[in-house]
């Protein structure tokens, strides 16, 4: 089997749009979220890290090691958010 | 019918035409920081240029005082809007560090104490275009500003003048640094108004 056939999508999948109503919890106020910091392990709630925002965009860096958790840029017409130090993010069911 | 006098609109055309697009005059000194600033002494701070295959240049704080000193004054221009007229430094020409290392590549991985990066053409290092600091206004650069030594990349937006530098290391291939990773431009021309993706 080549790399090709590996990769190729099968009958098995819905699209993403069947997500939404899964991802609603996310949706409300994310700073109460878990996290876990994917340099260090250590878990926290968002609204405990420590955010920089006198920056070109905001940082929000791990309380335990100070690795970047995720970054939130605003360019004006759209924000990009990257998640790159997010291992994961746990949030309770409403 | 009241006349401006050409004295006032002679003023604002000449300082519009050193304001990029996009940007107001400050004379302040805004602080921009993405992260804990970064404590380093002098006798603990080295400045490397990594040439690939193992090939390293490096200097303590001694080395880079002994080096040719140049004073520079410039405009600088932050991607948040402000912009700082005639701002003075002393520090070494990146060509002087430059002048022994070999390679063939043409990019380049800027490294800061702190873990910040970001990514610049050695086309825009060279040729009397960026300088390694260690002064600002006559005094030693603070801590707060990049001290002991930054970067200093005026034609560039302020985000490529990376305070804090550690070293420099040459790349065959345009990678992001963290702004760049994060919603911000490869290049980062002000005069193209070059900010964003």
């Amino acid at each position: 089997m080549d790399d090709q056939q590996q990769h190729s999508p099968d009958q098995d999948h819905l699209d993403g749009n069947a997500l939404a109503g899964a991802l609603e919890q996310f949706v409300a106020d994310l700073t109460s979220a878990d996290c876990t910091c994917d340099g260090c392990g250590s878990s926290a709630p968002l609204a405990t890290a420590l955010l920089y925002a006198r920056a070109p965009g905001m940082v929000l860096r791990c309380p335990t090691c100070t690795a970047v958790l995720l970054c939130l840029t605003d360019q004006g017409e759209r924000q990009v958010l990257t998640l790159d130090g997010v291992r994961h993010l746990v949030i309770a069911r409403r | 019918m009241a006349i401006p006098t050409s004295g006032f609109a002679g003023r604002r055309r000449t300082r519009d035409v050193n304001l990029p697009p996009g940007q107001y005059a400050t004379d302040s000194f805004p602080v921009m920081s993405a992260g804990p600033t970064p404590r380093v002494l002098r006798a603990d701070w080295t400045f490397q240029i990594a040439a690939g295959q193992g090939r390293t240049h490096q200097w303590t704080w001694e080395q880079l005082q002994a080096l040719p000193q140049e004073d520079v004054t410039t405009d600088i221009h932050c991607v948040t809007h402000w912009s700082k007229f005639g701002t003075a430094w002393r520090g070494v020409s990146l060509d002087t560090l430059f002048e022994d290392v070999e390679s063939g590549s043409d990019h380049t991985m800027v490294h800061s104490y702190g873990g910040y990066t970001t990514n610049i053409p050695l086309g825009d290092l060279l040729d009397g275009k960026a300088w390694l600091v260690h002064e600002f206004d006559g005094e030693p650069l603070a801590a707060a500003h990049g001290g002991p030594a930054r970067l200093l990349v005026p034609h560039l937006y302020l985000w490529k003048s990376a305070k804090w530098v550690s070293g420099i290391r040459l790349m065959d291939q345009d990678l992001p640094g963290f702004w760049e990773t994060n919603g911000y431009a490869m290049y980062g021309d002000p005069w193209r108004e070059d900010r964003y993706w």
